[in-house]
């Protein structure tokens, strides 16, 4: 694949005329003087050339591509600089900042790759397969279309977004619903016929029995019968008129308690099958407003907005057609103001919506700070932090009153302005009426049933002025719902991935490099081949990727570079549960579920009998303590399992491992926690049930890794030593450094 | 390496045997009173003077899984149920938990009082009469489903609704109110 941007366009000639293919031609952000500027690099089969974007004509570099020994990206703060090396001699061919950074290193490692491919090539004479460019597939982070930048981990842009797809999408919701939708719309429909009778009895009530003229005027025994029956029709109109309404806001209600549901269930599904990079980039506090807050606000939109907008349409159009077949003079003075009403209304649109904006935002960082805190209280009072924690929320709290005031004050403002100038229609018919009335033009009951219609026409136009705005929010809450649907979990499930439900446990690394940011490897070219029961002790300083190696063997995250095999077969290809179900994790921080020690035991193998689940507590040396509660293994762990000490939670965690029964087990300084006593129990305990499964155990306490068939030191993200406890000693390198070390704190320890 | 075994060549170990758990066959278990003491002879094996009997599940399975200990804390073994005991130890047992278990069971409720936040109960239950007071309860109770509610008062006493439908009417409204 060539890597040629089409974003910013190359400039004209560029492509043309280079005698062999093009291919590379990427952009810079900087000149080599570290000015902003745009320059061209151009790779083409036998040339590498660097242009100034206005002159594409006479190359600023021009070396021969045969003539490149190697290539290389120097790390700058806030940039880099391409280095290629020509002979012994290299040279900076071009900077860029940050924004670049990913895009040439890939470019680095072609020409790097496509070095040593000559290189082998006239070495061993015998043609390989030449490398190839990697092209990002995900170009970039931003919208294809208008360049925007995209919200972190969505590919939906708020810009490009067409807000009638998303009303669309949010009415496709209504789809299993549609018969209570259909009986609500009808209902409505009813109900608004319903509504139009009561104006139009008041003409005959005005006209033949208030206020008749003399030649109409009948009998007042007539006109005495035909009242109660004005009076009577409006009673019964009245009555079904409130009847239907309240029909249908039982409906209304029933319909949206499920949509609701259905949202928040279909929501929270996707937020668990999420990669964990996602959850990395949020925080708990703003999904939780998600799930609970903008569902609700869509539930409303698809409710009530969608049918107050269709009824206030409807009682538009049609009180608009019984208008002016009334009169349609009069009609036309009440549209004189209808103008100044649109465009206000489309000015506010965008102001509110953008206040609107700020309140939830300071609303969520409200939450997420409470979130936080609470979560956090121990740290809190160790620290005795209380009044700046006061201090901060006071400041968040403070900041989401002044947003809410604005907005709501703003809102305050041109709601009654916006009424008002509607509002001066019905002056105007009064103005214009009463003189016809005078002129006898039309009767007074004319003019009174147009005055009632009128009335009528006004609400739905002020609600129609307001569904801008009402739009706004449900639609921004609709978004941030369908951003979380729309995002792809990162580690994907291939369509015809391999089922392995039995693994044997081989674990081979390959050539595998990993970073949490791409251009930040962790982990850098580790090759690692583990057989099968074998037991393997990580080794390093903290931060060396002993925690991001074991991510990625239970494929928590994917792998930049290289591959990860178990069994033989690439992670990417297996059935994640398979996998996963045969992987057991007793992790650093252990996490306890709201619920009892049973049932936390039991999370990995609900179907576990009581006998192993004791079994298992008690191969955790975990039974011990137990049953000494009061409700033994009933005892309720509270939030985060506050009720137990770190030591419990830990070998409840090594338990529920345990009865996980996995092939592969991966304890992650899972005794860090216990007493050296307590871990030599455990690790027995372990060390017979492990017997024949694949381990991967970190530790800083070396003791721990007293059992390891072989030891891996990591350093700066590879691997420094690797082997057998002996050989390591044996080499006298970093790992007999760090058991002396070691030795020297027990000894002190024991003296102390 | 090649010292290793893959998983295929060891037979599997199971949990328990693994783990080495101890369970107490009931028929060599002798268990007797000294004063107020409980005392134990596993037959062919050894005595225990002091003998502390607990559940193990206290609430899912109150009536199996006994935890039996010495009186240093450490676990003689376990006993899958008091019913494969002979008569006089099975006495024994259900006396000894009966003891140590002090969890009346609510019969009727015939007042509740709320006051400022607290609920004042009035009870009839299993060990008569009495009394209590509970703080944020629909945050303390137990639900343990099935109609099971174990509701624990401010001193940390508790008391224990078996199923609520066999409360009378009265007494299943006052307490869901509260639930």
């Amino acid at each position: 694949m060539a890597l040629i941007e089409v974003m910013p366009v190359p400039p004209a000639g560029l492509l043309n005329g280079r005698g062999s293919p093009v291919e590379i031609a990427v952009v810079t952000d900087l000149t080599c003087h570290g000015t902003f500027g745009e320059e061209w690099l151009v790779v083409t089969g036998t040339k590498l050339q660097v242009y100034p974007v206005d002159n594409t004509v006479l190359p600023r570099i021009e070396l021969e591509i045969e003539a490149i020994k190697g290539a290389e990206i120097e790390g700058l703060i806030g940039g880099g600089a391409l280095l290629i090396t020509v002979g012994n001699e290299t040279q900076e061919i071009l900077r860029f900042s940050n924004t670049h950074q990913k895009k040439f290193g890939h470019v680095a490692r072609y020409l790097q790759d496509m070095a040593e491919h000559r290189e082998n090539k006239t070495k061993a004479g015998k043609e390989q397969e030449p490398p190839q460019i990697e092209v990002d597939k995900d170009e970039g982070k931003r919208c294809p279309t208008c360049r925007l930048l995209l919200p972190e981990g969505s590919n939906v842009c708020p810009a490009c977004l067409n807000k009638g797809r998303v009303l669309l999408r949010i009415v496709s919701y209504l789809k299993p619903y549609w018969r209570q939708t259909l009986f609500i719309w009808i209902t409505m429909l009813v109900g608004l016929v319903i509504g139009l009778i009561p104006p139009y009895l008041t003409r005959p009530l005005m006209d033949k029995v208030l206020a008749p003229g003399p030649e109409v005027a009948g009998p007042i025994e007539d006109r005495m019968r035909l009242l109660s029956l004005l009076v009577l029709g409006l009673l019964v109109s009245q009555v079904l008129s409130q009847a239907v309404g309240i029909w249908r806001s039982r409906a209304v209600v029933r319909l949206g308690a499920h949509l609701s549901n259905d949202l928040r269930i279909k929501l929270y599904s996707h937020l668990q099958w999420l990669s964990l990079r996602f959850f990395q980039k949020r925080s708990v506090g703003s999904l939780m407003s998600r799930v609970m807050t903008d569902t609700q606000a869509l539930e409303n939109v698809l409710v009530d907005g969608i049918q107050h907008l269709v009824v206030n349409l409807l009682t538009l159009v049609g009180i608009g057609v019984v208008l002016f077949v009334m009169n349609w003079k009069l009609a036309l003075a009440v549209l004189i103001p209808m103008p100044v009403v649109i465009v206000l209304s489309r000015v506010s649109w965008k102001y509110l919506h953008s206040l609107w904006h700020r309140y939830w935002h300071y609303r969520a960082r409200l939450s997420a700070t409470v979130n936080d805190t609470l979560s956090g209280i121990r740290v809190v009072k160790a620290f005795a932090r209380e009044d700046e924690e006061i201090a901060r929320f006071r400041t968040s709290s403070a900041a989401m009153m002044g947003s809410d005031t604005q907005a709501e004050q703003t809102w305050a403002t041109f709601f009654p302005i916006l009424w008002f100038i509607t509002s001066t229609g019905s002056l105007l018919v009064w103005y214009f009426g009463g003189q016809q009335v005078l002129w006898k033009q039309i009767s007074l009951g004319t003019l009174m049933t147009f005055q009632a219609y009128l009335g009528m026409f006004y609400g739905p136009l002020q609600f129609l002025s307001r569904i801008t705005d009402y739009l706004a929010r449900s639609l921004t809450s609709a978004e941030r719902v369908f951003e979380v649907l729309d995002s792809d979990p990162e580690v994907r499930e291939l369509k015809d991935c391999v089922r392995m439900p039995a693994i044997k446990g081989r674990v081979e690394l390959k050539n595998v490099t990993f970073g949490y940011e791409a251009h930040k490897p962790v982990l850098k070219n580790i090759n690692l081949d583990v057989a099968a029961g074998e037991m393997i002790g990580l080794v390093g300083k903290s931060g060396v990727g002993k925690s991001t190696a074991i991510n990625l063997i239970c494929r928590f995250y994917d792998v930049q570079a290289g591959e990860i095999l178990v069994d033989g077969v690439n992670v990417r290809d297996i059935h994640q549960r398979d996998l996963r179900s045969q992987i057991g994790v007793v992790l650093q921080d252990t996490f306890l579920f709201n619920g009892t020690i049973l049932e936390n035991i039991a999370y990995a193998r609900p179907e576990a009998s009581i006998e192993d689940i004791m079994a298992a507590a008690h191969a955790a040396n975990a039974h011990g303590f137990i049953v000494k509660k009061t409700d033994g293994y009933d005892t309720k762990v509270g939030e985060h399992g506050q009720s137990l000490s770190a030591g419990e939670r830990q070998r409840i965690a090594i338990a529920r491992a345990i009865l996980h029964n996995p092939k592969i087990l991966i304890l992650d300084e899972a005794t860090a926690a216990v007493d050296v006593d307590t871990e030599i129990q455990i690790q027995e305990a372990i060390g017979r049930l492990i017997h024949g499964r694949t381990t991967f155990a970190i530790a800083h306490r070396l003791s721990t890794l007293r059992n390891a068939n072989r030891l891996l030191l990591l350093k700066d993200g590879e691997i420094a030593e690797l082997g057998t406890h002996e050989e390591l000693l044996a080499k006298k390198g970093e790992f007999s450094r760090m058991v002396d070390a070691y030795k020297q704190m027990s000894s002190v320890v024991e003296v102390a | 390496m090649d010292v290793l075994k893959t998983a295929e060549d060891i037979a599997p170990m199971s949990l328990a045997e693994a783990a080495r758990m101890i369970f107490l066959d009931p028929a060599k278990v002798k268990f007797f009173r000294a004063g107020v003491v409980l005392r134990l002879t596993i037959d062919g094996d050894r005595s225990v003077l002091k003998v502390v009997i607990s559940r193990i599940f206290p609430l899912s399975h109150p009536s199996g899984y006994l935890s039996i200990r010495d009186g240093g804390g450490i676990e003689v073994g376990i006993l899958r149920s008091s019913e494969q005991l002979d008569e006089h130890g099975r006495k024994l047992v259900e006396e000894e938990l009966g003891r140590r278990y002090f969890l009346p069971v609510i019969r009727k409720i015939t007042s509740v009082v709320e006051r400022f936040g607290t609920v004042e109960w009035h009870v009839d239950t299993d060990r008569g009469k009495c009394r209590f007071t509970t703080r944020d309860l629909r945050d303390n109770v137990l639900r343990l489903g099935g109609g099971r509610y174990i509701l624990p008062d401010v001193d940390d006493n508790r008391y224990e609704v078996t199923d609520t439908s066999r409360l009378d009417r009265a007494s299943l409204v006052s307490l869901l109110r509260h639930l």
